[in-house]
């Protein structure tokens, strides 16, 4: 065993510090297999070694923070106390009742399980979106479209077009369902800023005036999956479009985030050809908040020239100003105002 | 609980683990398919709370790799895999690897493990040096982790598989 990778261990399991290793001490691959072995035999080791009281303890709590929850209805993570005769009846009838409901569910309702569940996720998006919290997303094309050749059911008008903005690397901050400030380059090197207060919506160039409307959704064409009708920006005004133009289903495989957090995959794929949107959507989300952590829009529509596929990933979670989604924020003061709506 | 045991030491946080895997679990069932195996799901949930659990210590060891982690949930899938096996075979196997190891290993570990000392106590009741003793362990719990690779308990590496 290599010797080094042993003191680590040792230090690791053995040692009064819990956590000795420096940046240097990240395991090769090769050293992985012996870490794994030693940890397992580590566990197995001190699973011999507790009693058999330690374990009732543990089970019994484990118990009573669910009667907790089935009581409550949310749980109550810091509560322990001690058990009694008549409580932990209750407790245990409560399981077993749980579980036997469960079983029964699964063989009745087995194939339609998942999907029952993604519907439900979808209502947990639609709660977290009204949520006037701020995130900020980056988006990334995953895959262009092929220019060699133009598809038979593209008109040569929507072939020649080309998106003005550089949709790769664009960044969007959101609050809830309605505010938000999308910054995207444009080929011509300057920015475009778009976005939305929930009382005016407003884009202008770095170069331009600002163009303001009373259509909330007047500018929210160049984001992507915006035109056609796709739950990100405003999930509660599109999120009915998943659920009815999109089979949908919900993974059981947890994933984690890359600060951590437990995601969820939901995943849609487009009825027929008839649903405008993307073939695809697939959208990972905080299982516990139903916030949306990643979203990978494939197959959208080429006629506005833009990518094939991208995805939208949450790179932070700030505290915005209030009045950050309002385009005075953005730009320097007495920049030319356009109003679009007639009655200004 | 062995899963648990074997990614984090103290077993105060080990008890908090495990009852935050059972609970996610159990609010999270209608997201499991049952056409597949219960373990591995639950185990991804431990997992991921073993990393919160480290990360909210801003402590996440770094022996703890993603690939360590892979090869741990490995050897407890092969485990799980192996027919007619109960966990208590598993653990009869271990005793007999413990009972079949050299004096001088077998003693430090049933002190470690079954008396609940610590390493330095171990050291302390066989007049050990300190070094020497950690050395011992980790050289008793590598020998235990090859008894059983022999008795098809753990799985062989996948470099020699």
């Amino acid at each position: 065993m290599n010797d080094g990778i042993d003191d680590l261990l040792s230090d690791w399991l053995d040692g009064e510090n819990e956590n000795p290793a420096s940046k240097s001490d990240v395991p090769s691959s090769e050293a992985s297999e012996t870490i794994a072995e030693s940890l397992l035999i580590h566990g197995m080791l001190t699973d011999i070694g507790s009693g058999d009281d330690a374990e009732a303890e543990r089970i019994g709590a484990v118990m009573q923070r669910i009667d907790v929850e089935f009581v409550n209805g949310s749980l109550n993570l810091a509560s322990t106390s001690v058990l009694h005769g008549r409580r932990r009846l209750a407790i245990l009838t409560s399981a077993l009742a749980i579980a036997a409901a469960v079983i029964v569910m699964f063989s009745v309702f087995g194939p339609h399980r998942s999907v029952s569940a993604a519907m439900a996720s979808l209502d947990k998006l639609m709660e977290a979106a009204a949520k006037p919290f701020d995130h900020t997303y980056r988006v990334r094309v995953v895959e262009e479209y092929s220019r060699d050749k133009r598809p038979k059911n593209l008109s040569q008008e929507a072939w020649d077009r080309e998106a003005p903005e550089q949709i790769d690397g664009a960044t969007i901050h959101v609050r809830g369902a309605d505010e938000y400030v999308m910054i995207v380059m444009l080929k011509t090197g300057k920015t475009r800023t778009s976005g939305c207060d929930g009382k005016i919506s407003w884009a202008f160039r770095e170069d331009g005036p600002v163009h303001v409307s009373e259509d909330l959704n007047r500018f929210r064409g160049g984001m992507p999956g915006s035109q056609q009708g796709m739950p990100f920006l405003n999930i509660h005004a599109n999120l009915s479009q998943l659920k009815v133009g999109y089979e949908v289903e919900l993974t059981d495989a947890p994933e984690i985030g890359t600060d951590g957090t437990l995601l969820s995959q939901l995943n849609g794929i487009r009825k027929s050809n008839d649903v405008r949107g993307p073939k695809q959507v697939h959208v990972w989300f905080d299982a516990e908040t139903g916030a949306v952590h990643k979203m990978l829009l494939d197959g959208l529509p080429r006629g506005r020239g833009g990518p094939k596929s991208v995805t939208l990933e949450l790179v932070d979670q700030p505290t915005l100003p209030s009045n950050f989604f309002s385009h005075e924020t953005h730009h320097e003061p007495g920049k030319r105002i356009r109003y679009k709506d007639s009655q200004r | 609980m062995v899963y648990l045991r074997s990614l984090v030491r103290d077993e105060t946080a080990v008890d908090d683990l495990f009852q935050e895997t059972i609970v996610v679990a159990w609010r999270r069932l209608d997201e499991c398919d049952l056409d597949r195996p219960f373990g591995p799901w639950v185990r991804g949930i431990a997992s991921r709370l073993v990393l919160a659990h480290y990360r909210k210590q801003k402590a996440a060891p770094l022996l703890l790799s993603d690939s360590v982690l892979q090869v741990v949930d490995r050897h407890f899938e092969n485990i799980s895999l192996l027919a007619g096996d109960t966990w208590d075979d598993k653990v009869a196997a271990l005793r007999e690897c413990i009972d079949a190891l050299p004096e001088r290993h077998r003693s430090v570990i049933g002190g470690r493990y079954f008396d609940g000392l610590s390493a330095a106590e171990v050291a302390e009741r066989f007049e050990l040096s300190l070094e020497a003793c950690k050395k011992r362990l980790q050289r008793g719990r590598a020998m235990l982790a090859e008894c059983l690779k022999t008795k098809g308990v753990l799985a062989a590496s996948e470099a020699t598989s």
